[in-house]
């Protein structure tokens, strides 16, 4: 498709007001970006380094040795390091893929079928966003437990399909950008509802389930403890690391480089969605 | 009596293809969310104990809801104290989202860096990233004031927010204006911390908006300034009401708040299962209540450019 190129500045912008802007996202862009910038300082310096006090920001003799250290630590457990990032990866990516799929074909059906028990079904699932996770530990566990789901990868993977802020944000967001004039269209012209679900809804809500795609791979990656899973060689990468990071004291190099290879994915994957984001501007199928 | 077939309407004809949308994750939510939620309601009701198959119940009836009201010294007090707490920093933290995102949705260099910049707090606050030992004493420290105590950044640590609030109060500002505004400065780190998704949000509404909007309003004179209000806002506002809605709940369901480490502490530190599921029925019912009067608020303000 050819882009419309939009011009790079209007008209009503004044070169003092770009500065000003610029100045001010770099003062907050810093203050944003101090804890990253002092993990990863941390993650370089040497033992002695990370002890002095009151404590330095920037590294004077970066070394390496802390990264070494991790990997020699994750050699000598008794499953290979590989093993962590499948189950971490499989994880984030199957429980993303699901999760957008799955709310984006509910939130299309709440919000542009009209169906009994619609209303229903949205307000619970908005309701269930504000209970407390807490008190329901015990009775989940009997349920993965019921289903079978203890020690596989699934009992991580299948609540991340059912998550409601999801479908919440979707449904938001297709109320806001698919107008119904463009479906009836689809329609007359013979469209079936699948394929109008895949080759026009989710394609006009692009920046949405890019959004969504941030915020659950970000979730499944850095997935906090759960109960569910007991085998060693099931466990995804970030409980390996906690257990590494458990080990105290002398660990606070090891943790600290375990800290910024966690935080480097996460962050790719934003670069790479964002950028995908700013392509989709102008391809609004609507002319009224 | 015959029989007669219904002949359903286009519309109802259709609806039957959302159920067949909406199964998958109906069916998902209803057996691993909504099963779970409806037990820990009958425990609310009930002594918890452990048995044979897991756990015994035995009804104790409103003694959990009555230890949480009127035995536990801290719970009514610290649901109030968070609630105002909470009601003070949303509209802080949905102000400055909005302004950020307006701003990263500009033309410029550096743009995807900076959006990242600001997704970091998001990152950094969990998992691995967070127990993280060092780092994470380097962020309670930013959070704790508004200057950074630490070596190289003591530079920062020279600003002090009594001056400012003197100088307020020497232009003869009401007070709770004050008191609120000095409490944001100080609060400042973890109200920008907490707008990584807000601000997200808000990228992806403006990116909704036809440029050519904004061309027309430019070619028949409008301001920049003129064209947020008139155009922006209302195109965004089923955004603000989503992101009104998401900060609210995400301060009240931030696990390390007040009453989420008090009945979590109640439930297992203590083992008192059933009381800590009354309390935590108590809390959703009143953040249900708040969200509901906020969204009744909000929906009035709210345009849709669908609606018909």
């Amino acid at each position: 498709m050819k882009k419309f190129k939009l011009k790079k500045r209007r008209l009503n912008r004044s070169l003092g007001g770009d500065i000003c802007i610029n100045i001010f996202l770099l003062v907050f862009g810093c203050f944003m970006a101090l804890p990253m910038v002092y993990a990863i300082c941390t993650s370089f310096k040497p033992a002695d380094e990370l002890w002095v006090y009151p404590p330095r920001f920037f590294v004077s003799n970066p070394t390496l040795k802390n990264f070494k250290d991790l990997f020699n630590i994750l050699d000598a457990s008794t499953v290979p390091f590989s093993r962590y990032i499948c189950n971490t990866v499989f994880v984030s990516v199957v429980g993303t893929g699901g999760h957008v799929i799955l709310s984006s074909m509910c939130a299309y059906a709440l919000c542009k079928f009209k169906f009994h028990g619609r209303q229903v079904i949205f307000n619970l699932v908005v309701l269930s966003l504000m209970f407390n996770t807490t008190v329901t530990a015990i009775p989940n566990y009997i349920i993965m437990s019921k289903l079978g789901m203890i020690d596989t990868l699934w009992s991580l993977v299948i609540p991340a399909f059912g998550s409601s802020l999801g479908l919440y944000l979707m449904k938001q967001f297709m109320e806001q950008m698919v107008p119904d004039a463009i479906l009836e269209a689809a329609r007359i012209d013979g469209a079936g509802e699948f394929k109008i679900f895949f080759s026009i809804v989710m394609r006009l809500v692009i920046p949405a389930w890019l959004t969504l795609i941030i915020f659950s791979f970000q979730g499944l990656w850095n997935l906090a403890d759960t109960n569910f899973i007991y085998r060693e060689d099931l466990k995804p990468l970030n409980y390996a690391l906690n257990q590494i990071l458990s080990g105290g004291v002398t660990r606070v190099g090891a943790s600290s480089a375990a800290t910024v290879l966690m935080m480097i994915v996460p962050i790719i994957m934003f670069l790479l969605s964002q950028s995908q984001i700013v392509e989709t501007l102008a391809t609004s199928g609507m002319k009224d | 009596m015959k029989k007669e077939k219904r002949i359903r309407s286009l519309k109802e004809r259709n609806g039957r293809y959302g159920y067949f949308f909406v199964a998958p994750f109906a069916l998902g939510f209803i057996l691993i969310y909504l099963s779970v939620i409806a037990d820990s309601f009958i425990f609310s009701f009930n002594e918890v104990s452990m048995g044979q198959n897991g756990y015994e119940l035995s009804f104790a009836g409103l003694s959990g809801y009555r230890y949480a009201l009127f035995t536990d010294p801290d719970f009514v007090q610290d649901t109030v104290s968070l609630i105002g707490t909470l009601l003070l920093q949303s509209p802080a933290i949905i102000i400055f989202s909005l302004f950020i995102a307006v701003i990263l949705n500009q033309n410029m260099r550096g743009q995807g860096v900076f959006r990242a910049i600001f997704f970091l707090p998001v990152i950094m606050a969990t998992g691995v990233v967070l127990k993280a030992d060092m780092s994470n004493a380097m962020l309670e420290s930013m959070e704790g004031a508004s200057g950074i105590e630490t070596g190289a950044a003591a530079a920062a640590g020279g600003f002090d927010i009594s001056n400012i609030q003197s100088m307020l109060e020497g232009m003869y500002i009401n007070s709770d204006v004050v008191d609120y505004i000095v409490n944001l400065v100080n609060n400042i780190y973890s109200i920008v911390n907490y707008s990584g998704v807000q601000i997200i949000l808000f990228i992806s509404g403006l990116q909704g908006i036809s440029p050519s909007v904004y061309e027309a309003a430019n070619v028949e004179g409008a301001s920049g300034w003129d064209s947020f209000w008139k155009i922006t806002v209302p195109m965004i506002s089923p955004v603000i009401m989503v992101n009104v809605i998401y900060t609210v709940i995400d301060g009240f369901t931030r696990s390390n708040n007040t009453i989420m480490t008090l009945i979590d502490n109640i439930a297992f530190n203590r083992m008192n299962y059933g009381a800590s599921s009354a309390m935590a029925w108590l809390y959703f019912a009143v953040v249900i209540a708040i969200i509901a009067i906020i969204a009744l608020i909000c929906n009035r303000f709210v345009f849709y450019q669908e609606r018909d």
